[in-house]
């Protein structure tokens, strides 16, 4: 079998992380009305090595969002029949620097994303030793990696109707947990569930990407377009829970085969026109056969065959939608501007 | 009957729109399936990968321990046990531990072990990297003396897996050419071999780690080095350079090359449906590359890939014609099955469009010695795919496109059409235990393949020939009646869907026909059943939806039918019109044009109409015939005040054709939501009407749309 892949689900830190620092300039300088909230980041990757640029830019933030770990489906696991998965690698330097950050002021909030459908409606029963599971990994990471107790940990989870009541009880038995301790539960809210009850948690983190509808060939941007967002902005006046929004800051290359959406492919050189013939502003057309790597499971990578003719959409963010968006979801929701998480 | 099938399939064919396709989402599971199979390949996938280890670990210690100890006790250690367990304490727990406990090498080398594997080990505990015991371990296997002779080969492999644990490919390697290949034991040897092939990859050797992965029959390894190979160049320079007669790494690439082409044949862009030009140039080197290999001692492995490259031109003669030799030929069990897929595919691609019975009888036979195989064959291993059975599911679709429109249709091979068929045959059944990605109760949400081809793309009177034809599974022509036989159908859902058809065309006399047959038992398991019983079916509701706070308790389940109320309701109306003139008449649709509205996946009620609901979707018919309600019954009405209501339904009604009048747009600049009006709808009039008449109504009065209207007029 050949070496883990150090691929992280389907999305990538874009190579300009110059971004990074345009966006709070764009803030700054785009609106005399008000200036945005401070920012956050994500690290969603399984190896926590930041590099000289992300450690400049996390050197200017007070919260950095750590995900450690997926839960992932593991049928032969007689408990919750889940499994920890795809879980944070600390390089050793990287981690010394981290803990001296945490010494200065840096909270860390660790972040567990479940992986979807992975709660079922019949799965209440098992809500407590899922919290119970999973807070304890949480925290013994934490501890043995040298890393302060984190005053809060996020959740990240699409539910639907059906398995709402499921994850609540999970939600609110871990809540129940944290609130013991006067710790703080968040979990993630993507656009559509803001029409839906809000989870027991004490704040709500909107997540203002991937609102598009990512195998759809029409799709203009998976990664966030201002029509994805207009339908809810008016259910933001009414959400009954604390609400910190979330931006995005990455790329992706979705490819197409027949017509049909057939996988993510990362690393693509879009501007070999050996390989690619530019269609439009973000579609790219295939003129050779290439087979590009992709994850199989968190130890596996296979070969996915792009053929002639297949396109690729390039889906990105943009920091002034992504300042367009936030001004108005704020304009509606004034908490939102007290801190905005950005994903890269 | 037969013409029934036909004419079903040439409206399915002809009808099924690239939107279908698009909603589907992702690929069918041929996609993926490399049809074309010339050398048995395994994907080695990780709980793959741990069975065979855990059983030849636990062999090898009970043989070790003189037998003495049961195997299962030994499983149990090393299922449950972990490196704290080897102690006194852990003996009494363990009859395995008791008996290594006396033997000082073996418990050493037992814990290191462990070590190792807990390094690893995926758990809800967490462990950090135990850097101190892996160095531990480390200096332990390169001092340890007296090492027993049986434990001479797990000590390499012990010292193989550290060196992979610490990236050093080097020592790998070393071990791997100075001790390891002699291991008698086979299946040691084999994980042995797989870090040696993965220590050349890492070291940039990808033909010698392809060689390795290939007496493997590492797939999954295989397919990422592979890519260093394409092509007619790639296949050409793995079999010219082999240097070992054993060597079948070039299989893998002319394999993988052949899968390529077929995959290619469904390529296009832009109504483009053909093989792309630089890749037809590419087939042909690769074909005469295989064509001067025909007398070659593997010649039958060169045939195959010649008559799949003809499979992929649609040249059925000369496929048919080469898998038949190979067929005849070949010694080799894999490659003679691959040849007596590609005979069925060919013979049965190949069938004239008026074929006689006798031609008929004799593809109706392959195929179903075909699909008896389909059915018996068990994967070889875990993730071997059973390769007949794709074959058997693609050869009924492309023999129906290609028998029944070949005069019609000159490019029959539209993958669309193909993939359409393939969906419609194959996914009926299996749809939702496919759909594992969703909770399974989501997935009763989600359309599954058989509401989405037979909902979206048949009429009514189609989907109820379908069901008559799978219902008495029967056809004029023995091949017809091979491939209805094995459709599997839920017959109780499809009865809904058809109902539901017949109910949203307003043909609710012939509904009843099916719905009084869905059980409480069914309806009980059904998602939209929720969303009924928390509603209430009034005729006096407003021409809008109401808020709802979904928020029921999803363990209930409703066995009430509400379909079928639904459906007496409307017949009991509709049969009293008659009876009724002027403004009697004219409420009575009015009443019925609010039922149908609601009824409409616009309305409350949708989901009597609907199976699944995005606020994306058109209205449905049942917004069209409320509108035809409304228009009668504003020929008969007398009352002004239900003439105001009338036209308030007109104004408020989206329509399939139109949609509504006006629309309300926001402005992301100021942050305002503005209305735009279509002078042209049809509807129109009503506005006009209300805009002169808003203030006698409390409701039109009080309307923004009405408002802004009557100010811009």
């Amino acid at each position: 079998m050949l070496a883990p892949s150090q691929h992280n689900r389907l999305l990538r830190l874009p190579t300009m992380l110059a971004l990074a620092f345009m966006l709070p300039m764009f803030w700054a300088c785009s609106k005399q009305e008000q200036a945005l909230g401070h920012a956050s980041l994500y690290y969603w990757r399984t190896t926590f090595h930041p590099t000289a640029a992300e450690r400049a830019e996390i050197d200017t933030l007070s919260m950095l969002y750590l995900h450690l770990f997926d839960v992932v489906p593991a049928a032969d696991e007689p408990v919750v029949g889940m499994l920890p998965d795809a879980t944070l690698q600390f390089n050793d330097s990287s981690l010394l620097w981290l803990q001296e950050r945490t010494r200065r002021g840096l909270k860390v909030t660790p972040v567990v994303f479940l992986s979807p459908g992975i709660i079922t409606r019949h799965d209440t029963p098992k809500a407590k030793t899922l919290a119970r599971l999973l807070l304890s990994r949480m925290d013994e990471m934490m501890h043995q990696n040298g890393l302060p107790v984190a005053q809060e940990v996020q959740i990240d989870y699409d539910w639907t109707r059906t398995n709402q009541a499921a994850y609540f009880a999970f939600l609110q038995e871990l809540a129940d947990t944290l609130h013991e301790a006067q710790r703080q539960l968040s979990t993630t809210i993507r656009l559509h569930q803001l029409s839906m009850k809000a989870p027991p948690a004490d704040r709500g983190i909107l997540m203002c990407y991937n609102t598009g509808r990512l195998t759809d060939p029409n799709e203009q941007n998976s990664i966030l377009t201002k029509q994805s967002v207009e339908p809810y902005v008016r259910q933001l006046d009414s959400y009954e829970l604390p609400l910190v929004l979330a931006l995005p800051r990455f790329s992706l290359n979705a490819v197409f085969h027949n017509g049909a959406f057939a996988f993510i492919a990362p690393g693509l050189a879009l501007s070999d026109t050996t390989r690619f013939q530019r269609i439009d502003a973000n579609h790219w057309r295939s003129v050779a056969y290439q087979s590009v790597p992709q994850r199989v499971s968190a130890t596996t990578q296979a070969n996915v065959r792009i053929y002639p003719g297949d396109v690729v959409r390039r889906d990105e963010s943009s920091d002034s939608l992504n300042a367009l968006v936030a001004r108005v979801l704020i304009r509606h929701r004034a908490e939102l501007n007290n801190e905005i998480i950005i994903y890269p | 009957m037969n013409k029934l099938f036909l004419f079903f399939w040439a409206i399915l064919v002809l009808i099924l729109p690239s939107k279908t396709l698009a909603c589907g989402g992702e690929a069918p599971e041929w996609y993926d399936a490399d049809l074309f199979r010339i050398v048995p390949s395994y994907s080695v996938n990780d709980a793959a990968y741990r069975n065979t280890s855990l059983n030849e670990t636990v062999d090898f210690w009970y043989n070790y321990l003189g037998k003495k100890v049961k195997r299962d006790d030994i499983l149990l250690f090393f299922r449950e046990g972990t490196s704290k367990d080897l102690s006194n304490e852990g003996a009494s727990a363990y009859p395995f531990v008791k008996a290594v406990m006396t033997q000082s090498f073996a418990l050493q080398y037992l814990r290191a072990c462990m070590l190792l594997e807990e390094d690893t080990r995926v758990e809800w505990g967490y462990r950090t990297r135990c850097s101190e015991c892996l160095t531990t371990c480390t200096q332990w296997t390169k001092t340890a003396q007296n090492v027993p002779e049986a434990f001479h080969y797990r000590m390499v492999f012990l010292k193989m897996r550290l060196a992979a644990n610490a990236k050093n490919y080097d020592e790998i390697l070393t071990l791997w050419n100075t001790q390891a290949q002699s291991c008698p034991n086979a299946a040691l040897l084999a994980r042995m071999n797989g870090y040696a092939a993965h220590a050349f990859f890492e070291k940039g050797e990808v033909r010698k780690a392809m060689q390795i992965y290939a007496e493997l029959g590492d797939r999954f390894s295989l397919d990422v080095c592979i890519s260093s190979f394409v092509g007619e160049k790639g296949i050409r320079a793995l079999y010219d350079s082999r240097t070992d007669a054993n060597d079948k790494t070039w299989y893998y690439a002319l394999q993988d090359y052949c899968n390529y082409c077929w995959e290619s044949r469904y390529s296009y862009y832009e109504g483009e449906m053909e093989i792309d030009k630089e890749t037809k140039k590419d087939m042909e080197r690769v074909r005469q590359l295989c064509q001067s290999h025909h007398g070659d001692a593997e010649g039958a492995v060169w045939m195959s890939a010649t008559a799949w490259l003809y499979l992929c031109e649609s040249n059925y003669g000369e496929a048919y014609e080469l898998a038949y030799r190979v067929h005849e030929t070949s010694s080799d069990a894999v490659v003679k099955q691959n040849a007596f897929r590609m005979m069925c595919f060919a013979s049965i691609c190949n069938a004239p469009m008026k074929a006689d019975n006798a031609t008929l009888t004799r593809i109706a036979n392959d195929y179903v010695k075909l699909m008896e195989l389909a059915n018996k064959e068990l994967p070889i291993d875990h993730n071997q795919p059973n390769m007949h059975k794709p074959i058997a599911d693609l050869c009924p679709n492309l023999c129906f496109v290609e028998a029944a429109y070949k005069d019609k249709l000159t490019k029959y091979l539209d993958s669309q059409k193909l993939f359409a068929a393939h969906a419609l045959v194959d996914n009926l059944s299996e749809q939702l235990t496919r759909n594992t990605w969703f909770d399974l109760s989501d997935a009763e949400f989600i359309p599954s393949e058989m509401e989405g081809f037979v909902d979206a793309t048949m009429s009514s009177e189609e989907a109820e020939a379908f069901m008559e034809m799978v219902t008495k599974k029967k056809a004029n022509d023995v091949f017809s009646q091979a491939i209805i036989k094995r459709t599997k159908v839920d017959m109780m859902r499809l009865t809904d869907i058809v109902g539901t058809k017949l109910m949203r065309d307003g043909k609710y006399g012939k509904a009843l026909g099916y719905l009084e047959k869905l059980t409480p038992k069914y309806l009980k398991t059904r998602p939209y059943q929720a969303y009924l019983a928390n509603r209430e079916m009034k005729w006096n509701k407003p021409f809008f939806r109401t808020q709802y706070q979904e928020d029921w308790d999803n363990e209930v389940s409703y066995g009430e039918n509400y379909k079928l109320n639904f459906c007496r309701d409307m017949v009991q109306r509709i049969n009293a019109l008659p009876t009724l003139s002027g403004n009697e008449l004219a409420k009575a649709e009015y009443e019925m044009a609010m039922l149908m509205f609601q009824a409409s996946n616009k309305g409350d009620l949708f989901a009597l109409s609907e199976f699944y609901m995005s606020i994306c979707d058109e209205p449905n018919k049942f917004c069209d015939q409320a509108l035809v309600q409304l228009r009668n019954a504003l020929k008969h009405v007398t009352a002004e005040s239900l003439r105001h209501k009338i036209y308030y339904g007109i104004a408020s009604m989206p329509t399939s054709q139109n949609g509504l009048f006006w629309d309300l747009k926001y402005d992301w600049h100021d942050d305002q939501f503005h209305y735009a009006f279509n002078l042209f709808h049809p509807s129109r009039d009503a506005f006009e009407y209300l805009a002169r008449h808003r203030t006698e109504d409390p409701v039109t009065a009080n309307c923004d749309v009405i408002k802004r209207y009557a100010a811009i007029k």
